[in-house]
C-alpha cells in the first residue's frame, strides 16, 4: 500500500505538469484555432530563463522575468506568424509552428549551449513524511502551485470580462466579432496565457531531482495523449488527461516493469489515447462537433 | 509526345546520376607514391566525424569532438601524416537515425574514414552503409554490440568492462565474503545496451565471491520520474548500485534516492557522469564513484599534459572536459591508423583497414596501451575508480586494473 501511495503521489505531481502543458495547448487551440507545435519549446525557454535569472534575484522575480520573456516570445510568434497565415488554412499554420519549434530550439542551443544545467524549481531536495510515505517538497510544490494556477484560470474565465470575451471567441469567432470583441487581441491573449502556463510547467518539469536540458521540449510532447484523452477543446479534460497520463507512467513503471521489456508504461498513454479516439473521438470531456449541412 | 519525353529524359538522367553518385572515387597515386583513396590528396586527408552537435547528448558529444579536432590540429602543426594535413569533416547527427544517414551520405564520398561515430543509435543507422562502402569507422559507442559490426572499431574499454570492474572493486572495498555478502543492484536502460550492461554486472557478481545481485530495475529513456525504480532498489536493500545510465538519469536516480532516504554506494560507468551534475547533486556525491576506462584531466601523465598544451594552442577559448579526453584518445587511435597506412604507402580505405589490424596504440599514459586485434574483440579490460570533486571533475582513487571477472565475462561472450 505504501508503494501505491508513494507512486500515486508522484504520478499526480507529474500529471499536474502534463496538465499545465496540455492546458496551454487547449487554450491556444480554442482561442486561436491553432495547434502550436512550438509550445514545448516555450516550456523549455521558461525553464532556462528562470535558471539564468535565479542567481541574480529572488526566485519570485526570476519567475516573473521568465514569464515576461516567454510571453513576449509567444506574442511575437503570434503577431508575426499566426496572424499572417491564419487565412491560409489550418495545415499551413500548424506546419509553420513546427518551423517555429525548430527555430526556437536552435535559439535555446545558441544561447545556453547543449548541456544539462541545474534544477529550476523553487524548492530543493527536502521531503515531508506522512507515515511511511515520503512526499518530496518539489512534488508538493508542483501540486499546490498547479492547483492555484488552475483556480486562477477558473476565476479568470468565469469572472472577468476578458475571460468571457476569450470564451466567446473560442465558441464562435464571427459572433464574438459581431459583439464588438477584438478577436485578434483574444488570439494574442490565448497565446500569452499558454506561454505563462508553459513557464510554470517548465520550472516544475525541471525541479529537483530533474535538471534543465534541451530535451525538456520533447518531454512536453508527452502531454499530447493528455489532450486527446481529455478532449481537445476541454480545459477540465486537459487537467484530467494530464493526471491520467502521469499516473499511468509512474504506476506503470512500478507495477508493470516486468512486462513488455520494461517499456509498457511508455506505451500505455498512447494505447489509451487510441482507445479514446476509437470509442469517443472528441475525448472524455470534449464536445461533439455538429455541422449544419 | 514531347510533354512525356522531357520528363522521361529528366527522370532517366536523375536515376543515372544517383546510381553513379553512390560510388566513392577510385584510388590514385600521390606524388610521393602513396596510394590515395577518397578524401586524400597530396595535401590533405579528410576524416569524418559524425556526432551530436545539437541534440540530446550534445554537451558531451561536442566536447568529445573538440578533443579529436584538437588532436588533429596538434598533429598538423607537427607536419601532419605523410606530409598531409588531417581535415575534420563534421556531420551533425542530432542523435537521430535519419539525420545520421543523411549526414553520412553527405560526406561518405569525401572522407577516407570516420574518426568518430557517436552513439549506438547512429552506428546502427549506418552500419549497412559502412559495410557497403568499406568505410573504416571508429565508434564512440563503448559497448560490445557495436564492436562486432564490420569495419567498426572501438579502441577503448567498453562500458561493460567499467561496470564489471566496478563490481569487483566494490566487493573488495566492502570486504565481501560468503559469510558477509555484499548486496548489489544494477540500473540499466530497457534497450539492448542496457541488457548487455546488466549481463556484465550479473556475470561479475557471479564470479566474485560474496556478491549477490538483489535488484535490476530498468528505465525507459523518456522516463521523467524514477520513484518506482528507486523504491525497488530501496526495498531490495542493495548496498551498492551500479549505474548504466546517462547523465540526466543519473541526476534523477541519485536525487530521488536522497529524497526517499536511500543512500547506497553508487558506482557509475563513465557515460553516466558529466561535470555539470555536480551543482544539482551537491552534497549527495560522498558515496558516488565513476569507473572509467581512461584517465582524467587531473592525471599527471604525458598524454594529459600534451592534451592541455594542445588546447591552449589550438582551442584557447574552450575548456576541456573528461569527454574531451575520450575524443583525444579516439583521435590518437585514428592518427595511429593513418600513420601506419601511410608507412605502408596505402592511404585507401583498404589500406586503413589493413593498418587497423593488430594496430598498437600508445595513449601516453592516459589509459594502458592497446592492440586493436581483429576489431571484434575488447581491446582492454582495464579501468579505474574515481570520486567526484566539488567542480564535478573526476579524481582517481586507485590505479588501472583489469579484473578476472571482466575478462571471464568477455571470454564467455566471445569478445
Amino acid at each position: 500500500m505504501t508503494l501505491f501511495l508513494q507512486l500515486g503521489f508522484q504520478g499526480v505531481a507529474l500529471g499536474m505538469v502534463y496538465a499545465l502543458i496540455a492546458l496551454g495547448f487547449v487554450i491556444m487551440t480554442k482561442g486561436s484555432n491553432t495547434f502550436n507545435f512550438a509550445h514545448g519549446e516555450f516550456v523549455a525557454v521558461g525553464a532556462y530563463v528562470v535558471l539564468a535569472l535565479m542567481p541574480h534575484m529572488p526566485y519570485w522575480l526570476a519567475f516573473l522575468g521568465s514569464v515576461f520573456v516567454t510571453v513576449s516570445l509567444a506574442l511575437l510568434v503570434e503577431a508575426t506568424l499566426l496572424r499572417k497565415l491564419i487565412s491560409k488554412g489550418l495545415t499551413t499554420v500548424v506546419l509553420a509552428t513546427l518551423g517555429v519549434s525548430v527555430m526556437v530550439h536552435a535559439l535555446v542551443l545558441m544561447v545556453w549551449g547543449v548541456g544539462t544545467k541545474g534544477s529550476a524549481g523553487p524548492v530543493g531536495s527536502g521531503t515531508v513524511e506522512i507515515g511511511d510515505v515520503v512526499l518530496p517538497l518539489s512534488s508538493i510544490a508542483t501540486i499546490v502551485s498547479s492547483v492555484l494556477v488552475l483556480i486562477a484560470l477558473l476565476v479568470f474565465f468565469r469572472r472577468t470580462s476578458y475571460g468571457l470575451a476569450l470564451r466567446a471567441t473560442a465558441s464562435h469567432q464571427e459572433a464574438a466579432l459581431a459583439q464588438g470583441i477584438d478577436v485578434g487581441r483574444m488570439f494574442a491573449l490565448s497565446w500569452a496565457i499558454a506561454a505563462a502556463l508553459a513557464v510554470v510547467a517548465g520550472i516544475f518539469l525541471a525541479s529537483f531531482p530533474r535538471v534543465v536540458s534541451p530535451s525538456i521540449a520533447v518531454v512536453a510532447l508527452a502531454a499530447i495523449p493528455a489532450i486527446v484523452i481529455g478532449g481537445m477543446d476541454s480545459l477540465a479534460g486537459a487537467v484530467v488527461g494530464g493526471v491520467i497520463v502521469g499516473l499511468i507512467q509512474v504506476l506503470g513503471a512500478g507495477y508493470l516493469s516486468d512486462y513488455g521489456g520494461g517499456r509498457l508504461h511508455e506505451v500505455l498513454p498512447y494505447v489509451l489515447m487510441l482507445l479514446v479516439l476509437v470509442v469517443r473521438p472528441y475525448g472524455l470531456f470534449g464536445s461533439r462537433g455538429i455541422e449544419r449541412v | 509526345m514531347i510533354r512525356k519525353l522531357v520528363p522521361t529524359l529528366a527522370v532517366g538522367a536523375l536515376l543515372t546520376l544517383s546510381a553513379c553518385g553512390g560510388a566513392a572515387e577510385s584510388s590514385s597515386d600521390g606524388s610521393d607514391g602513396v596510394k590515395m583513396g577518397p578524401g586524400v590528396t597530396d595535401k590533405e586527408i579528410k576524416v569524418g566525424i559524425l556526432s551530436d552537435y545539437s541534440g540530446p547528448i550534445a554537451e558531451a558529444a561536442t566536447s568529445g569532438s573538440l578533443g579529436m579536432e584538437v588532436m588533429f590540429d596538434e598533429v598538423n602543426a607537427n607536419g601532419g601524416v605523410c606530409g598531409r594535413k588531417i581535415v575534420a569533416v563534421k556531420g551533425d547527427t542530432k542523435y537521430d537515425a535519419q539525420q545520421t544517414v543523411q549526414a553520412y551520405r553527405g560526406m561518405s564520398n569525401d572522407v577516407l574514414m570516420l574518426g568518430e561515430v557517436l552513439g549506438s543509435l547512429s552506428i546502427n543507422a549506418i552500419k549497412t552503409n559502412i559495410e557497403r562502402d568499406d568505410m573504416p569507422s571508429m565508434a564512440i559507442s563503448l559497448n560490445t554490440a557495436t564492436m562486432v559490426a564490420k569495419d567498426v572499431y572501438v579502441p577503448l574499454p567498453v562500458f561493460e568492462v567499467e561496470l564489471a570492474n566496478g563490481v569487483t572493486w566494490a566487493a573488495e572495498q566492502a570486504g565481501a565474503t560468503a559469510d558477509k555478502p555484499l548486496k548489489i543492484a544494477s540500473v540499466t536502460g530497457t534497450d539492448e545496451y542496457g541488457k548487455a550492461y546488466a549481463s556484465a554486472v550479473e556475470a561479475a557478481a557471479e564470479a566474485t565471491p560474496g556478491v549477490e545481485v538483489v535488484a535490476e530495475p530498468t528505465f525507459a529513456l523518456t522516463d521523467k520520474d524514477f520513484t518506482a525504480q528507486v523504491s525497488q532498489l530501496k526495498d531490495s536493500g542493495a548496498d551498492v548500485v551500479l549505474l548504466g545510465t546517462g547523465p540526466a538519469q543519473t541526476a534523477g536516480f541519485v536525487g530521488t534516492a536522497a529524497q526517499l532516504g536511500y543512500q547506497p554506494t553508487w558506482v557509475a560507468a563513465s557515460g553516466a557522469w558529466f561535470s555539470s551534475l555536480a551543482e544539482p547533486l551537491k552534497g549527495l556525491l560522498d558515496k558516488f564513484y565513476v569507473s572509467t576506462g581512461y584517465g582524467t584531466l587531473s592525471d599527471d601523465v604525458p598524454g594529459i599534459a600534451a592534451l592541455k598544451a594542445a588546447y591552449e594552442k589550438h582551442a584557447p577559448d574552450a575548456t576541456p572536459s573528461n569527454f574531451s579526453v575520450g575524443g583525444w584518445l579516439f583521435g590518437d587511435a585514428t592518427v595511429a591508423a593513418l600513420q601506419k597506412a601511410c608507412d605502408d604507402k596505402d592511404l585507401t580505405r583498404e589500406g586503413v583497414t589493413a593498418a587497423l589490424q593488430d594496430l598498437d596504440v600508445d595513449y601516453q599514459g592516459i589509459t594502458p596501451a592497446v592492440n586493436l586485434g581483429d576489431g571484434d574483440s575488447i581491446v582492454s579490460y582495464s579501468s579505474r575508480m574515481n570520486t567526484v570533486a566539488a567542480d564535478g571533475e573526476l579524481e582517481p582513487v586507485g590505479d588501472f586494473y583489469a579484473s578476472d571477472a571482466a575478462k571471464a565475462w568477455g571470454a564467455d561472450n566471445g569478445f
